[in-house]
């Protein structure tokens, strides 16, 4: 990156509008992660209606700025109430909630905020470095190499998200087939509209989205215990006391952190979730001391929350370099990208490279942000968790309504958003992950598209997708991916046959 | 709400199976081998052969269990009636709230969603008040989305 490019980001990031965006973004994550029930994802969800009527940057500043926050601030519920805010906090949880039945709870959020903070910034600066180099190989790059990184990331997302691999693919093809739902895209001639003229645009992904993130939670929460254990009294230890001498006990443990989530995030289709869950795993394995582990210890806090941020940032690596997102979070974004005309992939950062850098820049004032937002977080995280659930539920679905209404200024946005809700409620009720339905309805066109073209230049013959070098490690790891749970069936059903013989 | 793996995969072998039927009627544009059916085909083939695989799980493990669950609502009749609410009253925005308006519309559905959850009515009132008024004020004036201000004058 020249310093020409990079100085004109930092006018770009410099702006009032997109320094609002972020601080307005992260105090909206701060509240929204710290409330138990209320995801990160759903956050986002709620807040594209608002980025719609946003300026690229400030718009991508937010969801930014808000799904840091929100994550983050997901682990207050966890340490103070035992309750995960995210899947990704789930991994240390127990940890996390043992520290704050030692009378430690500011230590465990103080570990929590401070390390994904620094997580985040190494993940950024990834992003950063690895970035722009990934987009000029890319840059080469023809259908076939985009037709096989989108089928990497579809099929890594229904493969991680569901521990049945038929249901996590039942997903997927949902979200594709909703995507075929409009004008074709080769021949623009509509499909499945039944006639009605709301549908020749297609499905729009934000009531969509709305419906299977806000509304399906909502339901979801009427069926469950709603009655949550009162929050430990806090002591009057000072947020982030100690933290230093954390950074030169566990050096290792956070740069295995911040090395695996970048890693692992990176990954198209696999996001930052399933990294927490490595680190916190892998962090007990070369601890000294593995039998303080689940009694209240820093170290494995420590590896996964810096792990968590790092791959959250360095998810945004496939979505903006490929425009193949990892995970719900960055799928949105790349929508969010794609209704602003600034189509994400190699030839964004050749034509405009102020605009990714500018857009990468907000990772590093969003995580920096972290760190006095996450001190008042830890000052008022219990008046935030004695918010009642019965009044923040009718203001979500308001803010539901009002923001599917707002997509095409249509009441049919929020019959998208209720049929959505009740799908998404159904299918997750029954095992159905949700977040393989956004990426396929999000890369569902970018995956159709260059199929159709590869079948066409190649003539129908399949080989001929495996022709380009890139292409033909891209197609032979996604070959293995699919052919790894019908190999994974085979040897259980020959050990069953082995046995009952 | 669980449903059995049977009814589950055998919706989705049939779903597959209608979108593959829907794709064939589509007509392909002339001089082109691969039209609008292609991607739909190879959906509805995915969706039946996973959709069969769940139904064979489901006939393998075939127990006592009903086809219909709904143990984890027993006993939550303000849950059921607040889920009832919650998707009626957004079924009923469709056609109500282009007459009533945002406000109007906004205090009749959230306020007795609130007082099924047990909010006191001095905390519910001034909430969905602030709610709708800042959803219209900055969704309507800020963002210039055509909100229904309805029967009731708003302050600006």
């Amino acid at each position: 990156m020249d310093a020409d490019t990079f100085l004109t980001a930092l006018g770009i990031v410099m702006q009032a509008d997109v320094l609002l965006a972020v601080a307005g973004g992260a105090i909206y994550g701060l509240f929204i992660g710290a409330v138990p029930g209320l995801t990160a994802t759903m956050a986002t969800a709620l807040l594209v209606p608002v980025t719609f009527y946003m300026a690229p940057v400030p718009a991508i500043a937010t969801i930014v700025a808000t799904t840091a926050m929100a994550i983050t601030a997901g682990d207050i519920p966890g340490a103070l109430l035992r309750i995960p805010g995210t899947p990704a906090s789930a991994a240390y949880v127990d940890e996390a909630y043992a520290l704050t039945l030692k009378g430690k709870a500011e230590l465990a959020m103080s570990i929590s905020i401070f390390f994904s903070a620094c997580g985040g910034l190494v993940g950024a600066l990834a992003l950063l470095v690895i970035g722009p180099a990934l987009a000029r190989i890319a840059l080469n790059f023809s259908s076939f190499e985009f037709f096989w990184l989108a089928m990497l990331g579809l099929m890594t997302s229904a493969l991680v998200s569901s521990r049945d691999p038929a249901r996590g693919f039942i997903s997927l093809l949902i979200g594709l087939l909703i995507a075929t739902v409009g004008l074709d895209v080769t021949s623009g001639q509509p499909r499945f509209t039944f006639g009605s003229v709301e549908l020749m645009g297609g499905v729009s992904f934000i009531p969509v989205m709305i419906g299977m993130f806000a509304f399906a939670e909502i339901l979801r929460g009427y069926s469950s215990n709603a009655t949550l254990p009162p929050p430990p009294k806090l002591g009057a230890a000072r947020p982030y006391k100690g933290i230093g001498r954390l950074f030169k006990r566990y050096p290792f443990s956070f740069l295995r952190g911040v090395t695996l989530g970048t890693s692992v995030g990176a990954l198209p289709g696999v996001g930052g979730d399933v990294g927490a869950w490595i680190a916190y795993g892998m962090s007990r394995r070369f601890s000294k001391t593995p039998e303080k582990y689940g009694t209240g210890h820093e170290e494995g806090l420590v590896e996964a929350t810096s792990c968590n941020n790092a791959g959250l940032s360095s998810a945004w690596i496939p979505a903006l370099v490929f425009g193949i997102p990892g995970d719900a979070v960055t799928a949105i974004a790349v929508g969010v990208l794609f209704m602003k005309g600034l189509n994400p992939g190699p030839r964004l950062f050749a034509e405009n490279p102020s605009m990714p850098t500018a857009i990468i820049m907000t990772f590093f004032l969003a995580n920096l942000l972290l760190i006095p937002l996450g001190y008042l977080a830890i000052r008022s995280a219990r008046h935030i968790l004695a918010v009642p659930r019965a009044v923040i539920v009718p203001i979500i679905l308001i803010f539901s309504i009002v923001g599917s209404f707002a997509i095409n200024n249509t009441m049919f946005g929020v019959g998208v958003m209720l049929a959505a809700g009740l799908a998404g409620y159904l299918l997750e009720e029954n095992g159905f992950p949700i977040a393989p339905i956004i990426l396929g309805l999000v890369l569902g066109p970018v995956l159709e598209r260059n199929f159709i073209m590869s079948m066409q230049i190649a003539d129908g013959n399949l080989l001929g997708f495996f022709e380009r070098p890139i292409a033909a490690v891209l197609g032979v790891v996604v070959c293995l991916l699919l052919l790894l749970p019908l190999l994974r069936g085979l040897v259980r059903w020959r050990g069953r046959a082995a046995n009952a013989s | 709400m669980r449903i059995d793996d049977r009814l589950v995969g055998l919706f989705f072998s049939l779903l597959g199976l209608a979108t593959i039927l829907a794709a064939r009627r589509l007509s392909s544009v002339p001089g082109t081998t691969y039209g609008p059916d292609l991607m739909p085909i190879l959906i509805g083939l995915g969706m039946m052969g996973f959709g069969l695989k769940i139904l064979w799980a489901g006939v393998a493990a075939a127990g006592t269990a009903p086809w219909i669950d709904l143990s984890a609502w027993n006993g939550r009749t303000r849950g059921v009636l607040s889920a009832v609410w919650t998707i009626l009253g957004v079924a009923a925005s469709i056609p109500l709230l282009d007459t009533l308006g945002l406000p109007l519309y906004g205090l009749l559905f959230c306020l007795p969603l609130m007082i099924l959850a047990r909010a006191r009515l001095i905390v519910a009132v001034p909430a969905v008040l602030g709610t709708v008024l800042v959803a219209q004020f900055v969704f309507g004036e800020m963002l210039h989305v055509p909100l229904p201000a309805g029967l009731i004058p708003l302050p600006w």
